[in-house]
């Protein structure tokens, strides 16, 4: 009987030895395929061959612009909304696997798309030959869809002028308990946000805004201000939020100025602007911060290694740089297309022009480089 | 022994269904949770690919470095390991304790006093389980946020003009209450089987010899049961060491940390190393409350309480004390069952939050169309495909997975009973228990990695429908394993027997003599997985592709993205399929969740 | 001194009656058996006595002392009662030793704890069961077990002992032991018996008074003896004997002097030994001892032919055809009988109970004759 426990265990372990390493290592970094020119009429052709497409997206209105791009091509879309570190795991793991999931996606957080999809070829560039001279060459590799930013953005009720005009103010004990800002572990972009300010320029940005704010020059316990402005403002008990959505409304709601010393403010995405009008909140942007308004990141649209409808895949790519392509976000204040010939919001948004001075950027391999480093320095504070 | 011999002894096992069962199981079990096991051990020396950076090691190469900074580390130790763990353990301790507390005295109310409204109470009283949990979290905010956050102020705050302190609407405090009051439902279950098996004589015995209400309850009943209900705690400890949601809501505003919301950002961030240790940890100290189980269950003083069925059950009179109890405990249930299912039903037709004015009530979030100005045009749940499908997967998944887990923790159930006190048997009783102490998170993150790619037989899996099979079938056997072993030791072996000697084959044995006497045992096998899956969220969320979406990851998508309108009618939703389900069975079956699975 | 009373007690639950209007009077020191076949009710009496189950109707008096009222309200608690209890699966409680078991009722009387010591010492002593005093229940036989729950029933000394069915769980030698046991504890506890049983032999052999019940409705309250000899009803009279009793029916062929028609052939003669109303036609039942049957070779009162034979060498049990009607006779000594052999049935000086078919109530007692 022993014996026989014995050969039962045995096989009942035999395909741990069998399986349990099997293919872990991701596959040497294949080649991004050749990139064949075809014209406009012939891609249409081929893309209706293929009849679908499959894309991953990390906003929920791809589902409105998939509708567009069927009713146009007569193309079916298998559209898919998931967060960004699902949609990172989830090619990173169809393309290991070898399965063939997303024919491009719709993603964010540059720093972890070019360090885990895009240099280990899972993902590639491709950008659409119709729209080579029209997008700005800086947002073509990798090719950036649309811009989003988000913004320090605080209660305007009773107010003509925004409280708000240094970002030293939030790690004030006077403002203690005051900012609202989503978790940036939740969201890479934030976290994105949070290493940018810690680059030279940005550091240095921060130190001199220290000084117009106190007159004294900054003493450093950390690396550089970036680092000292993060520690300060989760030291004064920055209060962190799960969704953009909610932290506006907790902002905006109305009736709250008058109970407090300090009107509600958070720094979240400027599409929630529009809540002012359509939930009836109260919310207006701070747009003359020192020494930044809040940052802004990308979509990129990016093609996937295993696509089964390559064409499809492009097609539908250079749709969401055409006006009807970008409506489902244009119609909303807040995101700018790289195509600027799309329009935005007139009544309550301004051109991106407008905008980028006042942000911090996102540039995915400083991002990729640094972050981990900003992750752990976090680890510290936030929890 | 001659070689023929053995294979006459061979021929003679392989023989006996039961012993063929167990085999099979443990083969199966032991792949599908000790190579997950292995796998977690191993990932916690790996550097994966996000790691790469600052491990300075090439991907898949072997390191202690996630080891070192989650133990030795000093401050990032401390806050990304140490004090979450002993957040982790406190919370579990008080809302264990809370919810066999309320989990107790509704079971012991229910079972032995002639209280009033049994039914309703004891069907009403298992809504806060059926419900995710964080949906009770949501409500918590609903009704007692504070400025802290802003926004609308709590219901509380309105109706009272109080400001809730911080400490009461974020963090220890509101976790504790409301996982206490979602995990109070699984042990009025456990507590209330424990109840009905035990023998009431052994109580009015005592109070024959003079032993007041006290002392009975002091030095016979809660004695006698406590081997039971500490299995019980044990069991609920577990889960709710486990569960993540609700932290994740309450805490953040507070950042009150615990294991698994550390967990999820680190298995879904820049370094699942830290994550899979994080696992481990849970792991053991699951592994370690199983084995306090068996030593506490296998002592001296141990007894089954299974009596067959327990004579002459003498209902405690209430006396005086019946209609205001009654009262009591009616209103206590309609405040955490009843008043959370309207507050939901009532925000889903608000369109701005806190205003309850009959202007700003809408049906956009069920019906409408969708407006591009409020939720990116959302179509209201009603007519959005994306529900539907959702809907369809869940009904499909939750009822394959109990077809599954059901049937499997039917036939282990027999076999480890048949065979029992022999060491195959429980190998396979402890692999059928083992996936409870698996984090649901980390479950579901292992198997994504391990099916991902084709294993020996096994397609990659990845993405595919069966994979969230698998997982769920596997994640939930121990609930049907244990209503499976009970309904078989409360059978003599004898009534199989008489069928085998009248030459009945095995298969009509269990179908027409087994299943038939311990119907109801059985379907509440089937039952609890169902319930579990129509509501999980964590084992399935790394799992889920566009076309295998079920309803909690919708739910939980927009509780996130802020859309509590949607969230909230989906939520709805789930809990009177649920609640519908729960009542057509026990129309036609007589068995139901609050009948429970038996004593554990 | 202990006497128990119930006045009109009925117990429902529900739709269902379990008792009916019960009223029987237990007397100090008497050991009375409640005796019937399963769900007769007899069990809910004992427990309501006790104070564990509450009577939807009626009074209990227990030492003139009311401990339950309808009318009153009135609901003494059962450890107010000064009552013990011993139940059908004994109820020892698995966490304890037996000597903590047999304790227990001490403590919660507050007894010091050199009194418990000496108290549970002679229990043990007197039950027979001093060596297991450290052990489990769970590490007991079901006779040891039993004499546990003995000994921690009697530990406080009650005045008044209830049973339910204490023997029904143990083997049949086991039993025998422990029912004069029993006889033995009632005597020298010198305290109020009553007990539950379905067992005809343990009611006649143990009590001084039987309570015979049947769907609620209390049957005969009697001394064994007296329910034996003169049951009240058919139904009594078929569940008190082993062997039971022959209950042959027929009709009255004419009233005085009382001649009885049983089949075509057979016709007796009944002489009652007192008055007894019965009408011509009337549709009767003959209650027949199996002992008062002798069965002889010559000739006799009737004749009747041998269907079996059953010697168990002190008696022999006789299955006998007399006209097609099926009878019992016992036969004392080791004789055996041959099957199909025609023989003479004789009633002797018996006396016998005639029943009223209807109702199935006792008509009258008397003896036998051929016409």
């Amino acid at each position: 009987m022993k014996k026989l426990l014995a050969l039962v265990l045995v096989a009942a372990l035999l395909p741990i030895g069998l399986f349990a390493t099997g293919s872990k290592e991701a596959p040497a970094a294949a080649v991004a395929p050749v990139v064949e020119e075809l014209s406009h009429d012939e891609l249409v052709a081929r893309a209706k061959a293929e009849g679908k497409v499959v894309v991953y997206a990390t906003s929920s209105r791809i589902a409105k612009a998939a509708e567009g791009f069927t009713k146009l091509y007569g193309i079916q879309v298998e559209s898919s909304n998931l967060k960004d570190f699902e949609l990172i795991e989830k090619v990173a793991k169809e393309a290991q696997a070898g399965v063939s999931g997303a024919d491009f996606v719709l993603a964010q957080d540059a720093g972890r798309l070019v360090g885990e999809l895009i240099e280990p070829g899972y993902l590639y560039n491709y950008v659409p030959p119709t729209l080579k001279d029209v997008i700005p060459v800086s947002m073509q590799n990798p090719l950036q869809a649309f811009a989003i930013n988000k913004v320090f953005i605080y209660n305007d009720e009773g107010l003509d002028k925004s409280p708000y005009y240094n970002i030293w103010q939030f790690a004030d004990p006077k403002y203690k308990s005051l900012l609202q800002f989503k978790n940036p572990f939740q969201e890479g972009v934030n976290a994105n946000f949070l290493t940018m300010i810690t680059n030279d320029y940005w550091s240095k940005k921060i130190a001199e805004a220290y000084k117009s704010y106190y007159g004294k020059d900054i003493v450093l316990t950390t690396a550089n201000a970036g680092f000292e402005w993060i520690k300060a403002i989760y030291e004064n008990d920055l209060i962190v939020g799960t969704s953009d959505t909610t932290i506006a409304e907790n902002v905006g709601i109305k009736g709250q100025n008058a109970k407090r010393e300090n009107p509600p403010v958070g720094l979240f995405v400027f599409s929630k602007a529009r809540y002012a009008t359509s939930k009836n909140l109260a919310l207006k942007p701070a747009m003359d911060m020192e020494p930044f308004a809040g940052f802004y990141y990308s979509l990129y649209a990016l093609m996937a290694k295993s696509a089964k409808n390559p064409h499809a895949a492009k097609l539908f790519i250079e749709y969401l740089f055409t006006e009807e392509g970008f409506s489902p976000w244009g119609s909303d204040c807040g995101t700018y297309s790289a195509n600027p010939n799309n329009p935005i919001q007139e009544d309550i948004d301004f051109p991106f022009e407008v905008w980028m001075p006042l942000l911090v950027e996102e540039e995915g391999a400083y991002c990729f480089d640094n972050r981990a480093e900003v992750e752990e320095f976090l680890n510290q504070y936030i929890y | 022994m001659s070689a023929k011999s053995k294979l006459n002894q061979m021929k003679a096992f392989i023989k006996k269904p039961h012993n063929i069962i167990l085999v099979v199981l443990l083969v199966v079990l032991g792949y599908l949770t000790l190579v997950p096991l292995l796998t977690i051990i191993l990932d916690t020396v790996t550097v994966h690919s996000s790691e790469a950076r600052f491990v300075k090691k090439p991907v898949g190469s072997l390191t202690l470095y996630h080891w070192t900074k989650m133990f030795a580390s000093g401050v990032t130790s401390q806050k990304t390991f140490y004090e979450p763990f002993v957040n982790t353990m406190v919370v579990a301790f008080l809302s264990c304790v809370l919810a066999i507390l309320i989990g107790g005295f509704f079971a012991w109310t229910v079972t032995r006093t002639n209280i009033r409204a049994k039914a309703f109470i004891s069907t009403v009283f298992v809504f806060p389980y059926i419900m995710p949990a964080w949906t009770l979290a949501m409500a918590w905010l609903n009704f007692f946020r504070n400025s802290r956050i802003g926004g609308a102020p709590g219901l509380f705050t309105v109706f009272t003009g109080m400001e809730t302190p911080n400490w009461f609407a974020y963090g220890l405090f509101p976790i504790v209450i409301v996982q206490g009051l979602h995990y109070a439902p699984f042990a009025y279950i456990l507590i209330g089987g424990i109840l009905r098996n035990m023998d009431a004589n052994l109580e009015e015995a005592a109070m024959l010899l003079h032993a007041n209400r006290i002392q009975i309850m002091m030095k016979v009943t809660l004695p006698i049961v406590r081997p039971a209900l500490l299995s019980t705690f044990l069991l609920v400890f577990s889960s709710t060491m486990s569960a993540f949601a609700v932290p994740a809501f309450l805490g953040s505003p507070v950042r009150y940390q615990v294991l698994t919301t550390q967990m999820y950002r680190t298995l879904n961030g820049m370094n699942p190393g830290y994550g899979y240790i994080m696992a481990l940890v849970m792991i053991v100290i699951g592994v370690g409350i199983l084995m306090l189980n068996q030593w506490i269950t296998g002592r001296r003083k141990s007894y089954t309480t299974i009596t067959g069925k327990s004579s002459n059950i003498s209902l405690f009179n209430l006396r005086k004390a019946r209609t205001p109890l009654t009262i009591l405990l009616v209103t206590i249930l309609m405040m955490v069952a009843i008043l959370p299912l309207a507050s939901f039903a009532i925000e889903s037709f608000i369109m701005a939050p806190g205003d309850y004015s009959f202007s700003n009530f809408t049906t956009e979030f069920w019906i409408g169309k969708g407006r591009a100005d409020i939720a990116n045009s959302e179509p209201g749940i009603l007519r959005n495909p994306s529900i539907w499908l959702g809907l369809t997967n869940s009904l499909k998944l939750s009822i394959i997975i109990s077809l599954i887990a059901g049937t499997v923790g039917m036939l282990s159930g027999y076999a480890i009973a048949k065979r029992r006190g022999s060491r195959l048997s429980t190998w396979v009783n402890n692999l059928t228990f083992f996936p409870y102490l698996m984090p649901s998170m980390a479950f579901g993150a292992i198997f994504l990695s391990m099916f991902a790619v084709r294993r020996g037989f096994i397609p990659a899996l990845y993405g595919s429908f069966w994979l969230l099979v698998i997982v769920g079938a596997v994640k939930y056997l121990p609930f049907a394993s244990r209503s499976g072993i009970n309904a078989m030791l409360q059978l003599s072996g004898e009534i199989e027997e008489a069928g085998t000697i009248m030459g009945v084959g095995w298969l009509k044995r269990m179908t027409r003599i087994i299943f038939p006497i311990q119907k109801t045992t059985f379907i509440s096998g089937y039952l609890l997985p169902f319930i579990s899956c129509m509501r999980e969220l964590s084992l399935f969320i790394l799992l889920v592709s566009p076309s295998t979406r079920i309803l909690t990851t919708l739910l939980f998508q927009y509780n996130e993205k802020g859309w509590n309108q949607y969230a909230n009618a989906i939520n709805l939703m789930i809990v009177v399929i649920v609640v519908g389900f729960n009542l057509l069975i026990n129309k036609l079956t007589g068995a139901s969740i609050d009948k429970g699975i038996g004593n554990n | 001194m202990p006497r128990i009373e119930l006045q009109h007690i009925t117990k429902k639950f529900g739709k269902f009656v379990a008792v009916d209007d019960l009223n029987m009077v237990i007397d100090d020191r008497s050991f009375v058996t409640l005796l019937g076949p399963s769900g007769c009710g007899k069990t809910t009496t004992l427990r309501m006595i006790a104070g564990l189950e509450t009577p939807t109707e009626g009074v209990i008096t227990i030492n003139d002392k009311i401990v339950f009222s309808s009318e009153d309200g009135i609901d003494v608690p059962p450890d107010k009662r000064d009552v013990g209890f011993l139940f059908q699966n004994y109820a020892l409680w698995p966490h304890m030793t037996v000597y903590k078991n047999i304790a227990f009722g001490l403590e919660n009387l507050k007894w010091s704890k050199d009194a418990i010591k000496t108290r549970v010492e002679e229990l043990l002593a007197m039950l027979k069961i001093s060596e297991f005093a450290a052990r489990y229940p769970s590490e007991l036989s079901g006779g040891q077990q039993q004499r546990v729950a003995i000994a921690r029933t009697l530990a406080t000394g009650p005045k008044v002992l209830f049973m339910d069915e204490p023997l029904s769980n143990l083997d049949a030698k086991l039993r025998m032991e422990m029912r004069s046991e029993l006889k033995r504890l009632h005597r020298e506890t010198d305290s109020t018996f009553v007990y539950v049983t379905h067992d005809q032999l343990e009611a006649m052999t143990l009590s001084s008074m039987v309570c015979l019940m049947k769907n609620g409705y209390m049957q005969q309250y009697a001394p064994p003896l007296e329910v034996y000899r003169k049951p009240a009803n058919t139904f009594t009279a078929d569940f008190v004997g082993s062997p039971n009793i022959n209950l042959v029916e027929g009709m009255v062929l004419q009233g005085k002097p009382l001649i009885l028609k049983i089949t075509n052939q057979v016709h007796l003669s009944f002489h009652p030994k007192t008055d007894i109303a019965v009408e011509q036609g009337q549709a009767i039942v003959l209650g027949l001892r199996p002992e008062h049957i002798a069965v002889l070779e010559q000739e006799s009162d009737v004749e009747a032919e041998i269907l079996s034979s059953l010697p168990s060498g002190m008696e022999t049990i006789i299955a006998l055809s007399m006209d097609s009607i099926r009878l019992h006779s016992v036969v004392f000594g080791d004789i055996d009988f041959e099957v199909g052999k025609r023989v003479g049935l004789s009633f002797g000086d018996g006396i016998f109970n005639l029943f009223d078919k209807a109702s199935g109530r006792n008509l009258g007692q008397g003896t036998l004759s051929r016409v």
